[in-house]
């Protein structure tokens, strides 16, 4: 979190952001700011558009129109070399893990690094690099691992573990919880909170795991037919009356 | 009545066949510019930088050294069999002493190249297919695109170039071992010794069978390679398309095998008529 008195500044800033497949019109002028240090979730119902629309932040998602700057710079406008550099300051945390499955935890963990040597600065080796960010997911011993060889649970914690590795300024998580279940869906998001403490990232969490939210994240922004429908804290959006709202928080 | 109704519904039965065929057509057209326009991207990408030397080695390994058993067994069986099947003709005609030549030219020019590139088809096309499918299912392709790898370059320029180098070498393998299949059986059947078998077999061959045969296997790794990385990475319907995807690539890589050979044959005629 940013210390009292300090003014943020916006990592990610989107506006009016329009982006439909065929006749699919999936976000419809979305806005939405992301200030530095700070935990957001954005919540909707499935194929509402949440993870497209962090496709669009990272780049891997072309969008058809609107503003989207990233760490002060506009993502539709850059070159793929200048799109590069920016993911090296952006990591993101895949549904599935998304863990390359020919290549062992270590591997999986080194190939970013190996990728960015830029981000190998202060002396420190690869190999002790790889250890501090699984250690800090706590699966140190599944270094020589396979993913196939891991549960649900620990393929997401070492794919933290991985996104960690280049020490990100922004963390996009997409359903970290997605597919587990709730005792280790609670575990995750702890952890996200341990290392969001540790690494003092922004991070945008994409989820309908409300206890996910309600762990995570300082502010929620609901999206709704493409559009930021309401936002506030989870106790606020708690209270709400409106519909759409108590159809996510009713109990 | 019935026969109204049967004539009735032929007219709506040729409409919907026409209907298949049109689409059929043109997603044929439409496969083949894609391929084509895959096929220029890796040329344009393969020349310059990043080059992924360690994943082109291990892909290397993985194309060339785990084909060596199949490969090698395929082509054993092949000259056996080639052998014991001409063998009776040329017998009944006092030829037997042609069989060297003759299964050496045939194996060399043509068999060798063929059945090696379709086995690779079969193997590597589908191997390379699958796995970059599930990838994109997996959604491992875009996680390697964040951490600002060009997947094209890690995985589809690495894995054709090394089919495109591996699958030659693959070829002289399987002639070697295929001749030798034929050799043991020559030995058993007709007492050729090995030594005299193969000084045959090289007094009839020359550098115009072996080279036109070495250069179509490297178009032949180039299109099973190609296809494969094209059908893995134009993926879509989830798993289910993974085994669509590769069943699609081995099709496909099969008979651009074909045609690769029609041509080179073509080409390697109007060599020798010259």
């Amino acid at each position: 979190m940013p210390e009292k008195g300090n003014i943020a500044q916006p990592v990610i800033e989107i506006k009016d952001l329009y982006k439909s497949f065929g006749n699919n019109h999936v976000l419809r002028g979305f806005d939405f700011i992301l200030n530095e240090g700070e935990n957001v979730a954005v919540l909707g119902k499935s194929g509402s558009g949440k993870s497209v629309l962090i496709k669009c932040i990272i780049g891997l998602i072309k969008i058809d129109r609107g503003q989207m700057n990233v760490l002060g710079q506009s993502v539709p406008d850059l070159s793929q070399k200048e799109l590069d550099a920016i993911r090296r300051d952006v990591g993101f945390l895949f549904q599935g893990a998304a863990l390359y499955d020919s290549m062992s935890v270590k591997e999986n963990l080194e190939f970013p690094l190996r990728r960015h040597h830029e981000k190998m600065n202060g002396g420190t080796s690869m190999s002790k690099r790889v250890e501090e960010a699984l250690d800090s997911v706590g699966l140190l011993h599944t270094l020589h691992l396979m993913p196939s060889e891991l549960s649900g649970g620990m393929k997401k914690r070492v794919a933290l573990a991985r996104t960690l590795i280049l020490q990100p300024k922004i963390i996009l998580y997409d359903e970290p919880t997605g597919g587990l279940d709730p005792i280790t869906g609670r575990e995750i998001s702890y952890l996200i909170n341990e290392v969001q403490s540790k690494y003092k990232a922004a991070a945008l969490i994409i989820t309908h795991d409300l206890v996910c939210a309600k762990i995570t994240t300082n502010r929620i922004v609901i999206l709704s037919e493409g559009k930021n429908y309401i936002e506030g804290s989870y106790d606020e959006l708690d209270q709400s009356n409106d519909t759409i709202v108590q159809e996510f928080f009713k109990k | 009545m019935t026969s109204v109704i049967i004539c009735l519904s032929i007219p709506r039965y040729l409409a919907g066949y026409k209907l298949v065929m049109l689409k059929g057509i043109k997603k044929f057209f439409v496969t083949t510019g894609e391929i084509t326009e895959f096929s220029i991207r890796y040329f344009r990408e393969v020349l310059f930088p990043p080059y992924e030397f360690q994943e082109l080695l291990k892909q290397c390994f993985l194309i060339g050294n785990k084909s060596i058993a199949l490969v090698g067994s395929t082509g054993f069986i092949m000259g056996i069999v080639l052998t014991l099947q001409t063998r009776p003709t040329l017998v009944e005609f006092g030829a037997e002493s042609w069989m060297p030549s003759m299964v050496g030219i045939a194996i060399v020019r043509e068999i060798g190249p063929v059945i090696t590139a379709l086995i690779c088809a079969g193997k590597v096309g589908s191997g390379i297919s699958a796995e970059l499918a599930s990838m994109k299912v997996t959604e491992q392709i875009d996680a390697m695109e964040v951490s600002g790898t060009n997947p094209f370059k890690y995985l589809v320029i690495t894995r054709v170039t090394a089919a495109t180098l591996m699958l030659p070498v693959l070829v002289v393998l399987a002639d070697v071992i295929s001749l030798g299949g034929s050799a043991l059986v020559e030995y058993l059947k007709g007492g050729v010794t090995l030594q005299l078998y193969f000084n045959k077999v090289f007094e009839y061959l020359n550098y115009g069978d072996l080279i036109p045969s070495i250069i179509k296997s490297f178009f032949f790794g180039f299109a099973i390679a190609i296809v494969g990385c094209y059908k893995g990475f134009t993926s879509s319907k989830g798993t289910e398309g993974v085994g669509r995807t590769a069943n699609e690539a081995v099709v496909i890589s099969s008979m651009l095998v074909f045609i690769l050979d029609f041509i080179a044959v073509l080409v390697t005629d109007i060599f020798y008529d010259l």
